[in-house]
């Protein structure tokens, strides 16, 4: 591990970029998770400039987010909020796992990493059922529903409008119930795909393949694209929630 | 030509650590978790103690509620790449090249949002 040593220690700019050295002291794998990242980042930001842009121009007929969203399982109860931030905490305290499991990556510890990143998966499956049962009450709506003015087969018709679909919806804009379908289901997908990829790590984790390789950069690479999930939902629930 | 095989294993390799050094790495991680936590809960108790219907969605203190949530979510954010993505721990040359190019999005929000009220603006005097 000569190599190792000199990773951190600064380096003059012809040792750099002279070739024979990574001027980033990363590897390929996690250079490329980073641009990838930096990649999806520029969509998701693209995603959420365009919701306020919307929210701007319809303004008068966007309507009050947390009067939308006030179910929480198991009751009937009016609470605004809570099951978004709910959600909002399993998904953070996954990352916490994750942190967890990349950290025992670093000491080669083959029980931690197991433990930590099988935590993350279940994190990970909370989150995706709890955002397909948010799906399904925003598509079924209230039993009372909206008498509306909306468009079918290009002919205005005024009509009872019960939940949502991509056409119309009870609570106000169309483009209200598109960005949210948009926007979540987007995040939803990249939630779903990290629990896929996590499960994949975690197999090669339990039957030693990491240990036969002698480190465990592969946790730290799907760690990346986890925490970056976690991060796209902290601005997804300020921005799409809260505002 | 090995290096070009298994490249990771250089950048890597297990690192041996004094039991002190890990009970620090705990306690930083500890410590983010509350403060991340803190802040959501925080977050949904102004959400529902202020809610934009109750103060009124053109009042001034709805205007400052915004602006702290933007804050706050840039917080967290924050500690969500340095210390969970480790980029504080990365070269500087690295974190640059990630964190440059988020610049550009500030001029993207500028033009879209004066450009959503614009239009705003212009079909209300239509309709006048």
């Amino acid at each position: 591990m000569a190599h190792q040593a000199t990773v951190n220690a600064p380096l003059t700019t012809k040792e750099l970029w002279g070739g024979g050295t990574s001027p980033f002291g990363a590897s390929y794998g996690k250079l490329m998770m980073w641009f990838f990242l930096l990649s999806d980042a520029f969509s998701f930001s693209t995603l959420l400039v365009s919701l306020g842009y919307a929210r701007f121009v319809h303004h008068a007929s966007w309507p009050v987010v947390e009067s939308v969203f006030y179910h929480f399982p198991f009751t009937h109860a009016h609470l605004p909020l809570l099951y978004v931030g709910l959600m909002t905490f399993i998904l953070i305290i996954s990352s916490v796992t994750m942190v967890l499991a990349v950290d025992a990556g670093h000491t080669n510890d083959k029980k931690g990493v197991v433990f930590w990143l099988g935590l993350t998966i279940i994190g990970g499956l909370i989150f995706v059922g709890s955002q397909a049962w948010e799906w399904y009450t925003f598509i079924v709506g209230n039993e009372t529903g909206v008498i509306k003015d909306v468009l079918v087969d290009g002919v205005v018709v005024s009509k009872e409008v019960t939940g949502a679909n991509l056409q119309y919806n009870e609570y106000g804009h169309t483009l209200f119930a598109n960005f949210f379908f948009f926007i979540t289901g987007f995040h939803g997908f990249h939630v779903f795909s990290g629990v896929v990829i996590n499960f994949i790590i975690w197999l090669q984790a339990l039957d030693g393949t990491l240990e036969r390789r002698g480190h465990y950069e592969m946790v730290e690479k799907v760690g990346l694209y986890w925490h970056f999930v976690d991060l796209v939902w902290v601005f997804v629930f300020t921005f799409f929630y809260l505002l | 030509m090995e290096q070009e095989l298994d490249q990771s294993l250089y950048y890597s390799a297990p690192h041996a650590r004094t039991p002190e050094q890990t009970k620090k790495v705990r306690r930083k991680i500890v410590m983010v978790t509350l403060l991340l936590s803190a802040i959501t809960i925080f977050e949904v108790v102004i959400g529902i103690l202020y809610s934009k219907t109750h103060v009124g969605a053109e009042s001034s203190t709805w205007q400052m509620i915004k602006m702290m949530y933007i804050v706050l979510t840039l917080i967290k954010a924050g500690y969500i790449v340095i210390v969970f993505m480790h980029l504080g721990d990365e070269r500087k040359n690295l974190r640059t090249t990630i964190l440059l190019p988020i610049v550009l999005l500030v001029y993207l929000i500028f033009i879209c949002l004066f450009e959503g009220e614009y239009i705003l603006q212009y079909v209300q005097d239509l309709l006048k």
